[in-house]
């Protein structure tokens, strides 16, 4: 059966944005008569036991479409607010979607589907997106235009063995998004700059059940035997042969814009992220929730734009609805590849010529579970934990308060006080209706142990300084980036600074040092793993475990301001931001690893303990910044990723702690203002971490860089003052180059 | 109260360098350790420009100063006792401390540049405070004696003590640290904070001595870093 549409179609719908795209879909009445099937034509109709249909349309017109929400608000009333997508529209040539649906039977009493969806969508866009009331009306400014444009079809195949939504029933489910470019828009008057997602892939298999709970909501569950997922590389479009990650994330930055052109030519790479191979255990949950809950309130009362809290069922932030989502999955290692490929993580400069990072062999942090005993074969793991999406009216949102930053030493106080957890999202006397996300007790317990340089497909074999994909696989050289407990707050709005669209934005951010048992770390370490002759626990000797750098980090970090696309980089503008932290510069063997020499080894509470600590250190920084991210260029040699700006510093704190006493050397009630021209460029076989800081750039009494306060804190009681120390202005320029073996 | 372990836990061992330089065999390639580490090399530059030059403008020297004020130092002798009452020179309470005096670094600068050092793990091995053996993992830091760290013009121009305009950092203040006054006489004469009479220091910034290191160190050997534990006999 084939329908036929030639008209475009334009309405407004009350559907959800989800709701209204698989209408869409449907939406195409017939415009030609159906007529009778002749025998002849019969007999050519292949798949007789299923059924295929064919939507064919030209085009695809939508005024606006919502997602509605209700939410606390100061004067304790549970509100309803929208947020719009506004002329959305799906152009291209040969537009439809095919669906194939097939019963199967595996069984008596049994009846599965086969159900494949392949679409052609060309390009789909939304002019702009904005909150507003429950109306429809009192809008804010639009956060942007969103175009998604593929090159690709889209694919969905979901085959089930026993109904379709069954816990106990084997399913797999295949998703296709391959090589879309996806770029956000913001205009500045007549001129449009973008942010570009270049060929965004998330390339899904998976096996295991899927299902609807009446309380967990919608369950996607890979877990146990012969269940997986995968994240397929895919093949590169341009380069034969070659592939990008199966989630692939590159960030492109494209300035002035001709109105209504999305294509990619001339944009400059900013980041790359990539992720692929197999995961196993994993689990997808989504459904809706009731945050109506004074007493277990995650994101605190919303505040009135006067900065006065509500209070009361109806006063919470995250109100009556909302949606929330976790994922978990384990990875995949060079010794437990679970018969698909190793799952790895990329972390590259964006664009052309551009070299990177993969890191491999995820391990979790502890060598051994049993002292002296069994190498671990635990798997390493990413844990979302609760992730909830609102819209929200308020001047502030609550984070979990961190009890290691509200009991560290500062002056005659502590680092952080509860007030610090409660951050702002504005500073003017209306509060803009926001798009909020939060994150509760994120873990990523991964430790990298092999790492490894790439470089993009476009460069090759006979240019100079490619790099052999399979270059580096034998490395012995690893980076942890352990993370636990992670909470962030982020609310996004619309706004305008003059003529120009910019996306204001709230952050809040935490992590926490290290759990009870001292088996989960927030850490930035590297991994020295050659093997160890001493460890014979694995062939050839296995990988020793020196870590050396910042382990056990509790961190805090709150920020307002506005983002923008301007002037060829990203400008993220913070009227506040306040970053404390307390962490522990450390050397040592990771939790259970075997010493080189002799019988001994790391204990598994090693991160509680404090034999491996050099110093610890404890960081406040309260002031406001202007960042830029400046793109790369399009040359092997200027594709790096440059921070550009200004810091004014209000109070600052710097702290060196000694590990066994507590005893603290404090560079206390810093102030003054710093301009910083820094970048990070990955090179064929190293790093280079270039650093340039002008101290008082403006050359003014107010703004030197002053330390008001040295202070010396003994174990116990008050700081005692040294002096204080003036930097009144100057440069500093660091060019560090780091070559791992 | 115990002392800050941070630079008191180094242990440095540097080897002879006298002997000449032989091929090393498969034994001995098979000890080196921590094979899984990295090279790093390091440039600082302090106001200066790649060529080691100062870079700061002539009219505005002020603005390339490091300053320090000791605890309780007021030209007048006044100070703050341990419970924070403020009292003059003969202890007499009194409302506010005088000016503030400060240790000034004129012309601060200097670039430093190591080339090369190798960062692995190693193991270290000493005698424990019990007489026992301690295996401790460390921080081991290598150098090339044939890859110098360079110091190139480190130092300052000129050292002095400056003191502030107005007690109590009061309105009006013009801080030490930016003094760029005139006065002396002869010799020592001296206008916008610099000497003015002809002579090895005219134009120089006012003060009494000045430091600039040029030179090349040559480390042969490793540098163990590594936390000092209890059970460590100085610590």
């Amino acid at each position: 059966m084939k329908l036929q549409n030639n008209k475009s179609k334009r309405g407004t719908h009350g559907l959800s944005l989800l709701a209204s795209s698989i209408l869409l879909v449907l939406h195409a009445p017939a415009a030609h008569a159906l007529q009778a099937l002749d025998d002849d034509a019969l007999s050519g109709v292949n798949g007789q036991d299923g059924l295929m249909v064919d939507v064919q349309y030209d085009q695809i017109q939508l005024d606006r479409a919502y997602w509605e929400d209700r939410t606390g608000s100061a004067t304790n009333v549970d509100t309803a607010l929208r947020g719009y997508a506004n002329n959305i529209s799906i152009t291209g040539s040969n537009l439809g979607t095919t669906f194939n649906v097939d019963v199967n039977s595996t069984g008596p009493n049994q009846a599965g589907i086969d159900l494949a969806v392949n679409s052609r969508y060309g390009t789909i866009a939304a002019e702009s997106f904005n909150i507003c009331d429950g109306n429809g009306a009192n809008c804010g400014a639009s956060l942007g235009g969103l175009t998604i444009q593929s090159t690709e079809n889209a694919g969905f195949a979901l085959s089930t063995t026993n109904g379709i939504f069954n816990e106990n029933s084997a399913a797999e489910l295949t998703l296709t998004l391959r090589n879309l470019n996806i770029y956000i828009t913001q205009a500045d008057a007549a001129i449009r700059n973008q942010l570009i997602l270049k060929d965004f892939n998330f390339n899904f298999f998976g096996k295991g059940a899927i299902w609807v709970d009446g309380v967990n909501g919608f369950q996607l569950v890979s877990e146990g035997a012969g269940n997986y997922v995968d994240l397929l590389r895919v093949t590169d479009p341009v380069y034969a042969g070659k592939t990008k990650p199966g989630l692939s994330i590159e960030l492109m930055y494209k300035g002035n814009a001709p109105v209504g052109v999305f294509n990619t030519t001339g944009a400059q790479g900013v980041i790359r992220l990539g992720a692929s191979g197999r995961a196993l255990e994993s689990r997808l949950v989504f459904r809706g929730i009731d945050a109506r809950d004074a007493t277990n309130n995650l994101l605190g009362f919303s505040f009135s734009g006067a900065d006065v809290a509500g209070s009361g069922t109806n006063a919470t932030v995250m109100g009556s609805t909302g949606l929330a989502l976790r994922m978990k999955a384990e990875f995949t290692n060079a010794d437990n590849l679970a018969g698909g490929d190793e799952f790895t993580l990329e972390l590259a400069h964006a664009g052309n010529n551009a070299y990177g990072f993969e890191f491999s062999n995820l391990k979790p942090l502890l060598v051994r579970k049993i002292a002296g005993g069994a190498i671990n074969q635990d798997r390493s793991y990413l844990d979302t934990g609760n992730v909830y999406l609102n819209l929200a009216n308020t001047k502030r949102l609550q984070m979990p308060v961190n009890t290691v930053l509200n009991s560290a030493r500062l002056g005659s106080g502590t680092i952080t006080t509860n007030a610090d957890y409660s951050h702002l999202v504005h500073n003017t006397a209306t509060n803009p209706n926001t798009l909020v996300t939060a994150v509760r007790g994120l873990e990523f317990q991964a430790v990298s142990r092999r790492g490894r340089f790439l470089v993009s497909n476009d460069v090759l074999p006979s240019d100079p300084g490619w790099i052999d994909p399979d270059a580096g696989k034998n490395n012995t050289w690893g980076l942890g980036l352990p993370i636990y407990n992670l909470n962030t707050n982020i609310a996004i709005y619309g706004t305008t600074v003059g003529a120009a669209q910019r996306l204001g934005f709230s952050l809040g951010l935490s992590t926490e040092g290290v759990n009870s048992t001292g088996d989960k770390s927030t850490s930035i370490m590297v991994i020295d793993g050659a093997p160890n002759p001493n460890d014979l626990s694995c062939a050839g000797g296995c990988p020793t475990g020196y870590y050396f750098g910042l382990r056990n980090i509790d961190m805090l970090i709150t920020a307002y301001g506005t983002v923008g696309l301007e002037s060829g980089r990203i400008n993220i503008n913070m009227p506040k931001l306040l970053i404390a932290a307390s962490m522990q510069v450390a050397a040592g063997y990771l939790p259970g690893a075997k010493y080189r020499t002799g019988n001994n080894f790391a204990p598994l509470d090693n991160f509680l303990q404090d034999t491996d600590v050099l110093f610890g250190l404890n960081l406040k920084l309260d002031g406001s910044m202007n960042l830029d991210l400046v793109p790369g260029g399009n040359t092997l040699a200027t594709n790096r990723l440059g921070f550009q700006g200004s810091y004014l510093l209000n109070s600052g704190s710097i702290q060196i702690v000694d590990p066994i006493d507590s005893s603290i050397l404090g560079l206390d009630n810093i102030s003054g203002r710093i301009n910083f021209d820094n970048s990070i460029k990955i090179n064929q076989n190293s790093v280079d971490f270039n650093f340039g800081l002008t101290f008082n750039p403006n050359r003014t009494p107010t703004e030197v860089f002053r330390v008001r306060d040295i202070n010396f804190y003994p174990a116990t009681g008050a700081a005692q003052r040294l002096g204080e120390m003036v930097i009144t202005g100057g440069t500093l320029n660091s060019s560090m180059n780091i070559i791992p073996r | 109260m115990k002392k800050l372990t941070l630079f008191a836990a180094l242990a440095l061992c540097v080897t002879s360098s006298q002997a000449a330089l032989e091929a090393m065999d498969n034994d001995a390639l098979q000890e080196v350790t921590g094979q899984g580490g990295a090279d790093i090399s390091l440039q600082l530059r302090l106001n200066h420009n790649t060529s080691a030059g100062f870079v700061c403008a002539n009219n505005e020297l002020e603005y390339c100063r490091m300053a320090l004020a000791i605890n309780n130092r007021y030209a007048d002798g006044s100070y703050r006792d341990a419970l924070g009452v403020v009292r003059n020179s003969t202890g007499g309470v009194i409302a506010n401390v005088g000016r503030k005096q400060w240790l000034v670094f004129k012309g601060i600068q200097g670039t430093i540049n190591i080339q090369e050092i190798k960062l692995d793990g190693a193991d270290l091995q000493y005698i424990g405070k019990l007489g026992n053996p301690v295996v401790k993992p460390a921080i081991q830091l290598s150098f090339d004696p044939l890859k110098p760290i360079q110091f190139r013009n480190v130092g300052y121009q000129s050292l002095s003590i400056e003191t502030d305009t107005v007690a109590n950092e009061g309105a009006g203040n013009l801080p030490g640290y930016l003094a760029k006054g005139s006065g002396g006489v002869g010799a020592t004469a001296f206008a916008d904070g610099k000497y003015t009479a002809a002579g090895f220091d005219n134009g120089r910034e006012v003060g009494f001595t000045g430091l600039n290191i040029n030179g090349n160190l040559s480390v042969a050997g490793t540098l163990k870093i590594f936390s000092c534990d209890a059970g460590h006999p100085r610590c």
